[in-house]
């Protein structure tokens, strides 16, 4: 709300950017609805599962003398009894191979707006590896973050509608129990302060690390790589340390992490400023007064001039600026100042009120009622002595204009 | 040299049954069978080379993607030539065989789609698809390999034959 006074008859301009209470326009929905075919992601098949014993045995038929003889089987180390069952398999285990991948599901930018909680950035986690694995997640931010870190949290799609709605979704710091080939979605939720301004940008990656799954509802210990040599059991095997995606040049250090910025770009280098990450539009409103003497008594409506019974009418003037958002649930209020009186039948009788808005009643400049309730006006009703004008929506390089008139005492 | 083929023969078939004689209760054969499974593992040397070493599959670290190589080899123990032989193993559960990874010397090899009903040359093996059309077979397809040597083996001859399979 602003409410500005003067009693000043000279022209006075008053450029002043300000916080009015305003919603925006929620274009989440057609920005997530882009996010998601933009960042589809192909999972990696999973193949066989850890702990899967891989059997073989060969055998060999051949004669002498031309006479068939009996088959031979074969053996790890040798075997010469023939016989079919004679042999034994040569067997080895699948080790498991933790792998996984994150995937952004996320436009360029992701538009918020001043004051937002509720504007997320989508990310799919999947186990490629062939177990179910637990993945700690964990948000990284940027260089990038212009006005400041904001505060975040992590949420899973708990009604698994591939869109964040806040209060239905669950806050997580850790995807349980993800079988093989299977896909958690998170949001990484910030809290934008309202102090941010127009196109101030601030980068986050979400990083996943995977865990062993333990329990349904724990998060289980980071997994780690089995050191040294094979084990008769299920080793363990990180893949893809660089979050590349790719297995080829993981061999020297493997971490079983994945890191994933909300452009799409994997790894921990953040990816160049300005590609991913929030974009903040904020209203841009800018909020100008003016008065004029518009009748007195003795010249009445031909130059007439600011003496006791003069009627001034003011015009507040309120502009949202080019490349803005949109403002909307504009309110306008207005006290008129000491040895003024507001005058209530400025426009029409019981019409002290005029106002001029894109969304209002076509745009036309229209009187509105001192009364409250029946239309965007009214005088005393929702502030003691004050016009007040609300419901004005101004999208970018939009303006409104507020008129009242007052009698000089 | 045809005298002495037929004097081989004639002897042969002796020493055949005299093998089968000779077990109690246990057929002694006159090929000793060996399948080892190994994977390649790259090292990286002292000296900064990347060497490839063939590893032990069950004591190395095998995950999906891996490739195995299956090794059979063969070590003639008996004392007379072994004809026809045949050296047949599965593509084993789990992996998918390599395409042209089989190898044998002096072999001719062939390949089974039905479990080993029946062995073909690649180009001749067929597979019903989807929808019960047929289709020519993938080396994914293979189920068998089936190693005929061409000439029979000597006494005291030794070799191998193999083949890849990728862990699925």
């Amino acid at each position: 709300m602003y409410t500005k006074r003067t009693n000043d008859e000279k022209e006075e301009k008053m450029k002043t950017k300000i916080k009015m209470r305003f919603k925006t326009w929620l274009l989440a929905a057609l920005f997530v609805a882009a996010a998601v075919i933009a960042g589809q992601g192909v999972a990696n098949a999973v193949g066989t599962a850890s702990g899967t014993s891989i059997t073989n045995k060969a055998s060999i038929n051949y004669q002498v003398g031309g006479v068939a003889q009996t088959l031979i089987e074969s053996s790890p180390t040798g075997n010469t009894t023939a016989g079919a069952g004679n042999g034994t398999n040569t067997t080895f285990v699948v080790d498991n191979r933790v792998n996984l991948t994150v995937v952004s599901n996320n436009a360029a930018q992701v538009t918020t707006y001043p004051g937002s909680s509720a504007i997320a950035l989508k990310f799919t986690v999947t186990n490629t590896g062939n177990t179910t694995q637990d993945f700690g997640l964990s948000v990284v931010t940027g260089a990038t973050n212009e006005g400041g870190v904001w505060a975040t949290a992590m949420y899973e799609d708990t009604n698994s509608n591939g869109v964040y709605d806040a209060g239905v979704d669950l806050a997580i710091t850790y995807a349980d129990e993800i079988a093989a080939d299977g896909t958690k979605v998170v949001f990484i939720v910030a809290t934008v302060p309202l102090t941010a301004t127009n196109g101030q940008r601030n980068t986050y990656a979400l990083k996943a690390q995977a865990r062993d799954s333990g329990a349904a509802g724990v998060q289980g210990a980071i997994t780690t790589a089995t050191v040294g040599a094979d084990t008769a059991g299920v080793d363990v095997v990180l893949a893809d340390a660089d979050s590349d995606g790719a297995a080829a040049d993981d061999a020297a250090a493997s971490n079983g992490i994945y890191v994933m910025w909300a452009n799409g770009a994997a790894g921990s280098g953040e990816p160049a400023v300005g590609t991913g990450g929030y974009i903040v539009s904020a209203a841009v409103l800018t909020i100008t007064k003016t008065s004029a003497v518009v009748y007195d008594p003795i010249n009445l409506a031909v130059n007439p001039k600011a003496i006791p019974g003069a009627r001034v009418e003011y015009t507040i003037t309120i502009a949202n600026a080019v490349g803005a958002a949109t403002a909307t649930s504009i309110t306008i209020s207005d006290t008129p100042g000491a040895n003024s009186t507001f005058y209530v039948d400025g426009y029409a009788v019981g019409k002290g009120m005029q106002v001029t808005a894109p969304n209002l009643y076509a745009g036309a400049a229209t009187a509105l009622t001192n009364a409250g309730a029946d239309d965007e006006g009214d005088f005393g009703i929702t502030t003691g002595g004050a016009v007040t004008v609300s419901g004005i929506t101004l999208t970018a390089n939009q303006s409104a204009t507020v008129k009242f008139m007052v009698t000089i005492n | 040299m045809l005298k002495k083929t037929f004097a081989s023969i004639a002897l042969l078939m002796l020493t055949a049954g005299l093998h089968v004689d000779a077990a109690w209760g246990v057929e002694q054969g006159s090929i000793e069978l060996t399948s080892i499974a190994e994977v390649e593992v790259k090292a990286v040397s002292p000296l900064g080379k990347v060497e490839v070493k063939r590893e032990d599959a069950a004591k190395a670290k095998v995950v999906p993607g891996d490739v195995v190589i299956y090794s059979t080899h063969y070590r003639h123990i008996g004392k007379d030539p072994a004809e026809k032989a045949v050296i047949i193993n599965p593509v084993p559960e789990h992996t998918l065989y390599v395409d042209g990874s089989a190898e044998g010397k002096g072999t001719k090899m062939e390949f089974s789609v039905d479990n080993g009903k029946k062995y073909g040359s690649p180009k001749t093996l067929m597979v019903k698809g989807k929808g019960g059309k047929t289709r020519p077979a993938a080396p994914a397809d293979y189920t068998h390999i089936r190693w005929t040597f061409e000439k029979p083996l000597k006494p005291g001859a030794k070799g191998g034959v193999s083949f890849k399979a990728k862990v699925k």
